[in-house]
C-alpha cells in the first residue's frame, strides 16, 4: 500500500484540438495522504473543478500521471475500475441540480448500494439508507424516506448528495464549492458533518473552494493549494500559508476577502496587484503566467521562465522572486 | 460616513407589509417594516434567502411582482421639502421617480444589458427615456465621466457589446449607468456575488470612492454579512418578513440584540485573527413558511434564548439604544459578540 493515497505528477489537461487547443491544466504536482484534506483555492476559470473531476475520473487527462493507491488512472483494468469508483466519490457544486428529480430519497441513496452489490434484500437495504441519512443529520429518517427533492431545502438536498457520496464507504471524496449555493447560516453545520465524517470514517477530502475563508476553516488540519492559471503557486499547511503567505498572488487574495467584522475589514492590509484581467487561456504570458498582475516581476527571468513549486514540505510557492532571495 | 450632523430623512417606510397571492393562499413576505434612510447614508439588508429583502426592495421603486399585494402602510421619499408617498403613485408619475430618483441594480446584473446593442446605447437609452433635454454628446460625456470614475477605459465600454467585457468589467458598467441621472438612492440587490474575489474586493473600494465624491444614499441588500460590514453605516437584519433587527454597524456586529444577527455572525468564519474555531456553530433549523403564520415570535423555534413568552405573543420592535432597535423579549440576554484583540 503507497504512503500516499493520491499522487500526482506533472498532470496536464486540454480541451480542443489544433486550433482551438487550450491547455487549462498546465504540470501540476502533489499529493494527498490518506485522511488528510486537501483544498484548492483560486478565481473562477483557473481549473480548479476541471482538477477536481480528473480525480474522480470523470474527465480524462491529457499528460503525466495520476495514481491512485499506487495504481494509473488511466491504465486500470475494468475490474479495478470498478472498486476505484466505489472509492471516489465526488460533491457535486449545486445540490439543486444534481440530485435525480423523479427519485425518491430513498431511492437515491438505495440504488448505488444495489449497484454494487452491498446490500440484498430489501431490509437490508432499508437498513443501511436509514443509518446513512441518520449519519448526515436528515432526522427522523422516515420523514426523508418518501421525499422527492423538491420537497426538501437547498441545505438538505446538499446533506442527500453527501449521503449519497457515502454510501460506498469511499476512501477519498472530492468535493466541489459544497457550501457555496447554501444559507450562510447553515454552511458551518454541512461543513462540520463533513469533519465528523472524516473522523469517522478515514476519509481524504479533495476540497474545491474560491472562498479562502472557507478553505482556512475546513482544511485547518490540513493543506491549502492556490491555483492560477492552470497552475498551483503556492502550497502549504493552512496556517502557514494564511499567516504567512509567500506568493504575491495568495498575499492579494487575503487581502482582498471582506472580514465579516467592521473594525477588522477596514484596517486590513491590502496587498496591490497591478491593473488588469487575468489573461485568458488561449494566450498565457510567457515566463511566469502571473507576470502581468505581479508588482514584483523583475526582467528578464520572470518573462522568461516558468518558476518552479519549490520549498518545504510544509510550504512551497513557484515565484522567481520569492525562491531567489 | 462620519458626518452626523443634521441628517435628513430621504426614504421613509412606514408599517408596510406585502403579500404574495399564490395558489396556497396569501404568502406573507413583508410584515410590518418600518425603515428610514437618511441623506447620505448606506443601509444594509442581511438576512437569510427568502426572508423578503428582495421583495421590500422592489416594491421601494413600484416593480412589485403582479400576483404581489399591498396590504398596509407606505413608503415615502422626501424631495426639496416635499413628500412622495410612492406607494400611491400613478405608473406615470412613479416612471419619473425610478433611476433618476431611486435606482434599482439588480441581482444578476451580468445579464441586465441587452446583448444586440452597444454599451453606450443603455447610457443613451435610459437618458432619453426620462426626457430631461440631454444631447447625444453630453450624454457620451457624462458616460465616460462615470466610466473613468469606475476606472474603466470608457471608449473601449462605450464601444463594446456586453459579451466583449469581464463580468467585473459588466459589474462596474451598470454601477456607472445606475448614476447617469444623478440619484438620490441606489439599490444595489446582492451587488458582488458571483464575483471572484479579486473583482469584488475592487468593486466595494470604487463603490467608497464614488461614495466620498457624490451626495448619494445606498440601500445594499446581501446575504453575505463580511459586505454589510464593508460598506454600511446602519445595518437591518431581516428574518421572515420583519426587520428584527435594525442599528448602526458596530453595534449589530459587536454587540446584537437579537438572538438571530447573533447567531449569523457567528456563523461566519474568519480568515484573520480567528484562531479558535469552536465558537462558530450554525443557527439550527429553518425558517417558518411565510404562508400559515402563527401568532409568536417567528425566530423561537430556532432561538436558543427563547422563553415561554416567545411561544405566546410575537413580539414588536422596541427602542434598546440610541438607534438601535429590536424585536425580541429576551434581548438582554443575549451576549455581546466576543473579539480577539
Amino acid at each position: 500500500m503507497a504512503a500516499n493515497l493520491i499522487e500526482i505528477s506533472n498532470l496536464h489537461k486540454k480541451f480542443g484540438q489544433g486550433k482551438k487547443e487550450v491547455w487549462v491544466l498546465r504540470g501540476l504536482n502533489f499529493s494527498i495522504k490518506r485522511k488528510e484534506t486537501f483544498c484548492i483555492v483560486g478565481e473562477s476559470g483557473c481549473g480548479k473543478t476541471t482538477l477536481g473531476r480528473i480525480l474522480a475520473n470523470i474527465e480524462s487527462y491529457s499528460k503525466g500521471s495520476y495514481r491512485f493507491s499506487g495504481q494509473e488512472v488511466k491504465d486500470l483494468t475494468k475490474k479495478d475500475l470498478r472498486s476505484f469508483k466505489k472509492d471516489v466519490q465526488m460533491i457535486h457544486q449545486d445540490p439543486f441540480a444534481s440530485l435525480n428529480p423523479v427519485q425518491t430519497i430513498f431511492s437515491i441513496i438505495a440504488n448505488p448500494l444495489k449497484r454494487h452489490n452491498i446490500t440484498k434484500k430489501y431490509n437490508e437495504t432499508y437498513k443501511e439508507v436509514s443509518r446513512i441519512l441518520d449519519l448526515v443529520g436528515l432526522t427522523p429518517v422516515e420523514d426523508f424516506l418518501d421525499k422527492y427533492p423538491h420537497q426538501l431545502s437547498g441545505g438538505q438536498k446538499q446533506r442527500v448528495s453527501i449521503a449519497r457520496a457515502l454510501t460506498l464507504d469511499p476512501s477519498f471524496m472530492v468535493v466541489d464549492e459544497a457550501v457555496s449555493m447554501i444559507d450562510t447560516s447553515l454552511r458551518i453545520s454541512i461543513l462540520n458533518s463533513l469533519k465528523e465524517l472524516q473522523m469517522k470514517y478515514n476519509v481524504s477530502f479533495f476540497f474545491i473552494t474560491h472562498d479562502l475563508t472557507i478553505a482556512n476553516y475546513f482544511a485547518k488540519e490540513g493543506r491549502i493549494a492556490v491555483m492560477y492559471l492552470g497552475k498551483i503557486v503556492e502550497l502549504g499547511e493552512t496556517d502557514e500559508l494564511i499567516y504567512n503567505a509567500k506568493h504575491p498572488y495568495t498575499k492579494a487574495l487575503i487581502g482582498a476577502i471582506p472580514e465579516a467584522d467592521p473594525i477588522i475589514t477596514k484596517s486590513k492590509e491590502r496587498f496591490q496587484l497591478k491593473e488588469g484581467n487575468i489573461p485568458e487561456l488561449k494566450n498565457i504570458p510567457s515566463g511566469c503566467a502571473f507576470n502581468t498582475r505581479c508588482p514584483w516581476a523583475e526582467e528578464p527571468v520572470c518573462y522568461d521562465k516558468d518558476p518552479l513549486l519549490i520549498g518545504s514540505e510544509e510550504h512551497q510557492v513557484a515565484c522567481h522572486v520569492v525562491n531567489n532571495n | 460616513m462620519m458626518t452626523k450632523a443634521m441628517k435628513k430623512e430621504l426614504l421613509k417606510i412606514n408599517d408596510l407589509s406585502i403579500a404574495y397571492n399564490t395558489p396556497r393562499g396569501k404568502l406573507h413576505a413583508v410584515r410590518n417594516v418600518n425603515l428610514t434612510v437618511h441623506e447620505n447614508e448606506v443601509v444594509a439588508l442581511i438576512g437569510e434567502s427568502g426572508c423578503g429583502k428582495t421583495t421590500l426592495c422592489l416594491s421601494i421603486v413600484q416593480l412589485d411582482e403582479d400576483n404581489a399585494q399591498l396590504l398596509n402602510g407606505e413608503i415615502n421619499y422626501y424631495k426639496d421639502g416635499e413628500v412622495k408617498i410612492l406607494t400611491q403613485m400613478s405608473e406615470r408619475d412613479i416612471k419619473i421617480i425610478r433611476w433618476q430618483e431611486i435606482a434599482l441594480m439588480f441581482q444578476a446584473s451580468q445579464s441586465v444589458f441587452n446583448p444586440v446593442i452597444k454599451i453606450k446605447e443603455h447610457f443613451i437609452d435610459t437618458v432619453k427615456a426620462h426626457d430631461n433635454g440631454y444631447s447625444r454628446k453630453a450624454i457620451i460625456d457624462k458616460s465616460k465621466n462615470l466610466l473613468s470614475k469606475m476606472q474603466l477605459d470608457a471608449d473601449r465600454v462605450l464601444n463594446s457589446y456586453a459579451h466583449e467585457l469581464s463580468g467585473g468589467m459588466k459589474q462596474r458598467a451598470l454601477i456607472a449607468l445606475s448614476f447617469i441621472l444623478d440619484p438620490k438612492i441606489v439599490i444595489f440587490d446582492e451587488p458582488t456575488t458571483a464575483l471572484d474575489v479579486l473583482t469584488q474586493r475592487k468593486i466595494i473600494d470604487l463603490l467608497r470612492l464614488i461614495k466620498e465624491e457624490y451626495d448619494f444614499s445606498i440601500i445594499i441588500i446581501t446575504h453575505d454579512l463580511a459586505i454589510a460590514a464593508e460598506l454600511a453605516d446602519k445595518v437591518a437584519t431581516m428574518y421572515a418578513g420583519q426587520i428584527v433587527e435594525n442599528g448602526k454597524t458596530e453595534d449589530i456586529f459587536y454587540s446584537p440584540s437579537h438572538p438571530y444577527s447573533y447567531g449569523l455572525i457567528n456563523a461566519v468564519p474568519k480568515l484573520i485573527s480567528d484562531k479558535c474555531e469552536g465558537d462558530l456553530s450554525s443557527i439550527p433549523g429553518s425558517p417558518p413558511d411565510l404562508i400559515d403564520i402563527e401568532n409568536k415570535c417567528q425566530f423561537s423555534p430556532r432561538c436558543n434564548f427563547a422563553t415561554e413568552e416567545c411561544f405566546r405573543d410575537e413580539p414588536t420592535i422596541i427602542k434598546v439604544g440610541e438607534s438601535h432597535f429590536v424585536a425580541c423579549y429576551n434581548y438582554k440576554n443575549v451576549p455581546p459578540i466576543r473579539r480577539d484583540n
